[in-house]
């Protein structure tokens, strides 16, 4: 404890008083880089909702004559190799990525959350059975897992999202399960009992509020794991199958043409750039600033 | 100086000044930015004198202390004002001479000392480890002056014991092992932040004892930090109270106890648990202490205190005299009749 | 139930901690934290339960309402036997008996706004709708000492004694007949200690309440309990009334700990320059006794 925390502890007059979430907020506000990275978040977001509104062309308009053709003004990052308007299908792809991300990442969470929080707060047999099994998930290679799910499930854009799911799995159920431990060892959690409160209702109140912040970093950061996933599995032909639109896809599709025209690599691999990091320094940005709240506020 | 630590040479000089802080002031870096918690403070400490420093939590005292020790976290410094040690300025002497005069001149046992101690080392070791530093001793004879130091501090078969590791000792050891280590280079001044806090009463009152019995074999200066008012009445010669970062009241414990010259004092031993009370409302003081960043420039106790008059008490209110050696700072102290403990 | 019955009666209350011999372990490496206790408590009023750490005392203290499970004994509350209720009649059962704990910084949710603490037990044990939960948390909270403005607060914006008497409230709002308070100021500072068991003694007076105040501090002790009950390495040295025990103890630890209470002024120094041998030896001891 720093000298500055316990000053603080010396109550606060009313005038002054702030809101939990708003100290978040915050801290996360003077963060430069999580400032930006959620205003980028942000524009991916309008981007996806009214992609086929922004899109100038049709994405999937095929055009023979326009093969391969350098940035234009009429095509303002040119076209492929079917002559498809690259820029339309990056608008379009980015609906189709965020979706497929929150897809995997809700499925992770609603599977990783529960079972880390039964087998933490319950621990003893329930927890060493989950725990080996999740243990046993993670020994398993992932592109051969992802391989399996897809030729068990047939190749799709929803069925690569499965995979992933599974593969992040782990890490959402230990850092709840971690969290869980750490929470149901506090005085509170014993003062609920003391009171009565039976134990759905310490999981779902005191307990889940208690490992949310750690959940919500990783949250951020398994979305961008989840982009780099799509894309490599798309790009091994896994993953969204033609004609969607897809970074991975894309990614896919101009490498094809690499030696001809290399430029098309770069559109693609700039956007899932720019969305990874901008859903790690949002991660970071939460961490830090959530970080600080748990310890404050003892 | 072979084992002359053991050897009660010293003739005692009282009167002879062991740490002067003068207009001590300690700021500390928060959201607010650099903020005054310790205001002004003087504070003397003579050889064989144990001074009591009492406060309750944010009233500055243990910032006080450590800045004696030039022990300061790095978000906070000395913003005025000086600490001499054995008449030698430590207040702005640089990180690499002060860790010479800590252990040499001044040493400091804490509240909790199991966390003082490395877990991986022996004791022996950690207390011999400040000897071969200070005094460049080899590893024999250091280990040998610590098995004396083990003696001295009253660990039974000290042979065996600085051979084992931290937790094979309990918390009441273990600060018997921090006494021995601050007392390993014959400091003369020894800071106690609450030494018996997170002890067990007959423990503690053993700890007590010991540091009583090395004070006065050693000659040393005690500066004893608690908020416990029974420790101050078993241990201390003169005490400063502490309120809100400013002393607000310096006497000998006798005077302090029986004839309190400030309200907070006073209040603060209304709230003492005397048994003689069963059955009567105990004492307490309303309201909080202000929050560092908001101390008023008047009386800091003014909110709180029952003998508050408005004209007088709005105002800043200096450290004053009110009989020989009895300082305190409240406005009202000549007009007031404040309770102390009961006869 | 006839006031003549004590609040609260345990008979052979035993928890040992560790594990038992098995067919690869032979020796057991167990520890009784507490060994054969026998309480009673009067309505309305303390038991106070002294020891140092590492006595047993607190695991007592959740022993009684079965926040842990003990190994052995019996439970009466409130002339039922608990030690063998189900745990949906547990629960229930914790809106008559509930507990305050030491540490009020960490004892309440520091995601909860104060009201929905202190009215969360309403939520549990009655059918309030939220507009008389509300009701019932202010009036609770204004009883013991704080104000409107306090509702709407998290635990970090308020001091130790003020969460304290939060804890308080909390414990309360049920009206419950026995509550068990484990060292409730020891965290806190000696000027707002007093506020706080002001306010159990004039809440005990006004509801009949009884304590099991469970304190390292005899001071504190001797001026609010009425029976006495002093424990050492989990079992029960001696019990009496708090008169008897302070003025005339029966077993040397007791004298050892009253010796050690310090004075009350520099006139009135109790210490004397010597140390206990026997201490000595006994902390050795119980060093050991951790692992037995």
């Amino acid at each position: 404890m720093s000298l500055a925390d316990s000053t603080n502890l010396s109550a606060t007059p009313p005038k002054r008083r702030r809101r939990l979430n708003n100290r978040v907020l915050r801290r996360l506000m003077r963060n430069k880089a999580a400032v930006a990275s959620m205003v980028v978040i942000f524009l991916l977001v309008v981007v996806a909702v009214f992609g086929d509104l922004l899109a100038p062309h049709d994405p999937n308009k095929v055009t023979l004559s326009l093969r391969l053709m350098g940035p234009s003004g009429d095509h303002l990052l040119g076209t492929d190799e079917l002559g498809r308007d690259v820029l339309s299908r990056l608008i379009v792809a980015t609906r189709v990525d965020l979706l497929a991300s929150a897809q995997a990442v809700g499925i992770a969470l609603s599977v990783g959350v529960p079972l880390g929080i039964v087998a933490g707060y319950l621990g003893g047999f329930t927890d060493a059975v989950l725990s080996r099994v999740i243990d046993a998930l993670m020994t398993l290679p992932p592109l051969i897992l992802a391989v399996v799910v897809v030729a068990i499930l047939g190749p799709g854009l929803r069925n690569a999202m499965f995979a992933i799911a599974i593969l992040i799995v782990p890490s959402f159920y230990r850092i709840v399960r971690a969290s869980t431990q750490g929470a149901r060892n506090e005085l509170y959690i014993e003062s609920a009992r003391a009171s009565g409160c039976g134990t759905w209702r310490i999981l779902w109140r005191h307990i889940l509020p208690a490992v949310a912040p750690p959940l919500l970093v990783q949250a951020s950061f398994s979305a961008s794991v989840v982009i780099v996933a799509e894309a490599s599995l798309s790009f091994l032909g896994l993953g969204a199958r033609v004609p969607q639109a897809t970074w991975g896809l894309m990614l896919n599709d101009a490498s094809s043409n690499l030696t001809t025209s290399a430029y098309l690599i770069y559109p693609p691999t700039v956007m899932v750039a720019i969305t990874i990091l901008a859903f790690s320094l949002l991660g970071d940005g939460l961490r830090d600033a959530l970080g600080r709240q748990t310890t404050d506020g003892k | 100086m072979n084992m002359s630590a053991l050897e009660i040479t010293a003739e005692p000089h009282v009167g002879e000044v062991v740490m002067q802080a003068t207009d001590l002031t300690v700021e500390v870096s928060t959201e607010r930015g650099w903020v005054t918690i310790v205001d002004s403070v003087d504070l003397t400490v003579n050889r064989n004198e144990v001074v009591g420093l009492v406060g309750e939590s944010g009233s500055g005292k243990t910032l006080t202390s450590l800045s004696v020790m030039g022990l300061l976290p790095k978000n906070a410094r000395i913003s005025r004002g000086s600490v001499d040690l054995m008449g030698q300025r430590i207040s702005d002497m640089e990180e690499r001479k002060l860790a010479d005069v800590r252990g040499a001149k001044a040493a400091m046992i804490f509240q909790e000392p199991r966390r003082c101690l490395n877990p991986a080392f022996t004791v022996g070791d950690q207390v011999a480890e400040s000897l071969r530093r200070h005094r460049g001793w080899s590893r024999k004879r250091a280990m040998q002056h610590t098995i004396e130091l083990f003696k001295l501090v009253e660990i039974p078969q000290a042979e065996h014991r600085v051979k084992q590791y931290p937790h094979e000792f309990s918390g009441g050891m273990c600060q018997r092992v921090m006494l021995a280590m601050a007392i390993a280079c014959d400091p003369m001044l020894l800071i106690a932040d609450e030494p018996t806090t997170a002890l067990d009463v007959t423990v503690q009152r053993q700890v007590l004892e010991l540091i009583r019995r090395l004070q006065a074999e050693l000659g040393l200066g005690v500066l004893l930090i608690t908020h416990d008012l029974g420790v101050v009445a078993e241990m201390c010669d003169r005490v400063s109270v502490m309120y809100a970062g400013q002393v607000v009241e310096e006497a000998p414990a006798d005077e302090l106890f029986h004839n309190p010259q400030n309200p907070y004092t006073s209040a603060l031993l209304q709230s003492m648990l005397e048994p003689s009370r069963r059955g009567e409302p105990l004492g307490f003081i309303p309201g909080l202490v202000p929050a560092p960043h908001e101390f008023p420039a008047t009386c800091r106790f003014q909110d709180r205190c029952r003998h508050a008059v408005e004209e007088t008490c709005r105002q800043t209110i200096p450290l004053t005299s009110v009989a020989p050696g009895h300082l305190s700072r409240c406005a009202r102290a000549a007009e007031l009749d404040l309770p102390g403990v009961r006869a | 139930m006839t006031t003549t019955n004590p609040t609260l009666s345990v008979r052979g209350l035993t928890k040992v901690y560790g594990r038992r011999a098995t067919l690869l372990r032979r020796h057991p490496h167990q520890l009784k934290a507490v060994d054969g206790v026998d309480l009673d408590i009067a309505p309305g009023k303390t038991l106070g339960l002294v020891g140092e750490s590492g006595a047993g005392k607190s695991t007592v203290g959740r022993l009684v309402l079965r926040l842990i499970e003990p190994d052995a004994g019996t439970i009466n509350l409130l002339d039922t036997d608990i030690s063998t209720m189900s745990r949906g009649d547990l629960r229930r059962m914790r809106s008559h008996a509930t507990m305050i704990f030491q540490d009020p910084y960490t004892s309440l949710d520091p995601r909860m706004l104060i009201k929905d603490s202190v009215a969360e037990p309403l939520i549990v044990h009655t059918d309030d709708n939220r507009a008389t939960r509300h009701k019932k948390a202010l009036e609770m909270v204004r009883r013991v000492g704080l104000d409107t403005a306090h509702m709407e607060r998290f635990p970090y914006e308020m001091s130790g004694g003020q969460l304290q008497r939060v804890a308080i409230a909390r414990a309360l709002i049920t009206d419950p007949s026995f509550i068990v308070c484990d060292e409730p100021v020891a965290a806190l500072d000696v000027s707002t200690q007093a506020q706080v068991i002001n306010l159990l003694n004039d809440l005990q007076a006004e509801r009949g309440i009884s304590y099991l105040f469970i304190s390292h501090d005899l001071r504190l002790v001797r001026l609010i309990a009425d029976e006495v009950a002093v424990m050492r390495a989990g079992k029960l040295l001696e019990t009496g009334s708090a008169e008897r025990v302070f003025a005339a103890p029966e077993t040397d630890y007791t004298r050892e700990l009253l010796a050690a209470i310090p004075g009350r002024s520099p006139r009135h120094r109790r210490f004397n320059g010597e140390t206990a041998a026997s201490v000595e030896l006994d902390e050795a001891e119980r060093e050991e006794a951790v692992v037995v």
